[in-house]
């Protein structure tokens, strides 16, 4: 028999039916010429699939400065040939994704849109300390992006995220109050905020969701879009 | 080596590229066709590389009982031919490998011999409860290993396992007592022995460790290899 060739459609769906993953492949101004289902989903938490989101361009789902923010990040790992891991909290979720850039196939040469090669990108959610799934000899640089979309934590302001991120931790309340310049006093005050805009009532629960959000101090600043 | 080499296709090797993600192909006798370093740290060990296992059959690394139970996930697998979303307690970290077989011709035609086919294993750590990481619904079978390595947890008796398992869902002693049947006493003393042993003080921490495991009450009693 003759060996057929290799067929990357079908490499590339060994890849993107794994549910856990989402897989986008987008073009280097910034549309999405492929996606499975999963990052759809990851993107819109639930609200829309792949075929509302294949064909669009990241200026369409993204604000101007944060598709722009996204782009240059895209284009530095271009640029420099490094693959790079950025990280977003995203309705409440921290996630992770793995860009790198694809030069273009000789076949792609024939298609316009794809002539100047890809941007792999492989999206997770993923709780705790993103250095944690880092199993590589030489671990991917972890690019924090400035903006996140906060999802439930939207509710808290700047300093009930900071007290947050730091029960998160496991810290007790006179160590935040000590790490924050405040009185232990306002920081149960904050505490109570806290339990009550996020409808939970054990200092536990509020660790849960600063786990899943990998909620840490600089994220009190972010740009929420 | 073969019909339809992935090895060699740019999407599929910029896919193993991800530092978060182990990927191994082989045989169905389990002889590796290729792999990354990220499963080799994976499945041997922090220091190993792909070079120590590309060409080996992880039968002769692997213990016995391991083996035997990955040879009945291969033949039901193929049999049923749909993949497999195994999530696998490995040295102290929960991970879930997407698995998959790929058919010696590309359509799985009626006369394939499943010993030519090759599997496709994509590993990744996973915390906290899988279930909330799965954004779609596809044709998968869930597959809870029964082998497992604690890695740092291995220290503790099964009765321990239990009550980490359930300070991981954020229950409180009075909560665990009440679902292991013994009194909240018992349970304190549990938990100081738990912390003595992984030398860890806070309950966040422990907490911590139960989420990065993905803790359940069987992991308890599966066998430890």
């Amino acid at each position: 028999m003759e060996p057929a060739t290799v067929d990357s459609s079908l490499i590339l769906n060994l890849f993107a039916s794994d549910p856990t993953a989402g897989l986008v492949l987008m073009t280097v101004d910034g549309r999405i010429t492929y996606a499975n289902e999963q990052a759809a989903r990851l993107f819109s938490n639930g609200a829309t699939g792949a075929p509302d989101f294949v064909g669009k361009s990241i200026y369409e789902i993204l604000p101007r400065d944060a598709a722009e923010h996204r782009l240059a990040i895209h284009q530095r790992v271009r640029e420099t040939g490094q693959s790079a891991t950025l990280r977003v909290i995203w309705h409440g979720w921290q996630q992770l994704t793995w860009v790198q850039y694809i030069r273009p196939a000789a076949s792609d040469r024939a298609r316009p849109e794809h002539a100047d090669g890809h941007f792999l990108l492989v999206t997770r959610r993923v709780g705790g300390s993103p250095e944690s799934q880092q199993l590589g000899a030489e671990p991917s640089t972890v690019i924090e992006l400035e903006y996140a979309r906060l999802g439930p934590l939207n509710t808290l302001s700047a300093r009930e995220l900071e007290v947050l991120a730091l029960i998160g931790e496991g810290q007790t309340t006179p160590q935040i109050a000590k790490v924050l310049h405040r009185s232990e006093k306002t920081i149960e005050k904050h505490r109570a905020s806290l339990t009550r805009k996020l409808h939970c009532e054990q200092r536990l629960e509020l660790a849960e969701i600063a786990r899943r959000a990998g909620l840490t101090l600089r994220d009190a600043e972010r740009i929420r879009i | 080596m073969g019909a339809h080499d992935p090895i060699n296709d740019p999407v599929f090797r910029s896919l193993a590229a991800d530092p978060s993600t182990g990927v191994v192909l082989f045989r169905f006798d389990g002889t590796v066709l290729f792999g990354n370093d990220q499963a080799a740290r994976i499945f041997m060990g922090p220091g190993a590389r792909a070079a120590d296992y590309i060409g080996r059959n992880y039968r002769d690394w692997m213990p016995p009982a391991y083996v035997a139970s990955r040879d009945e996930m291969h033949r039901e697998l193929v049999e049923q031919g749909k993949p497999m979303l195994i999530r696998a307690l490995w040295n102290g970290f929960q991970h879930v490998t997407w698995l998959q077989f790929i058919p010696d011709v590309p359509d799985g035609g009626r006369a394939h011999d499943p010993a030519a086919g090759r599997f496709l294993a994509i590993t990744r750590r996973v915390e906290g409860n899988l279930a909330e990481r799965i954004t779609v619904a596809g044709e998968f079978v869930r597959v809870d290993s029964d082998q497992i390595r604690l890695g740092d947890l291995d220290v503790l008796t099964p009765r321990e396992l239990e009550v980490l398992a359930l300070i991981g869902q954020n229950l409180a002693s009075r909560e665990i007592a009440s679902l292991l049947g013994c009194a909240e006493k018992t349970i304190e003393k549990h938990r100081e022995s738990i912390g003595a042993k992984l030398k860890v003080a806070h309950r966040a921490q422990l907490a911590d460790l139960a989420q990065r495991a993905g803790l359940t009450l069987e992991d308890a009693s599966r066998a430890r290899v």
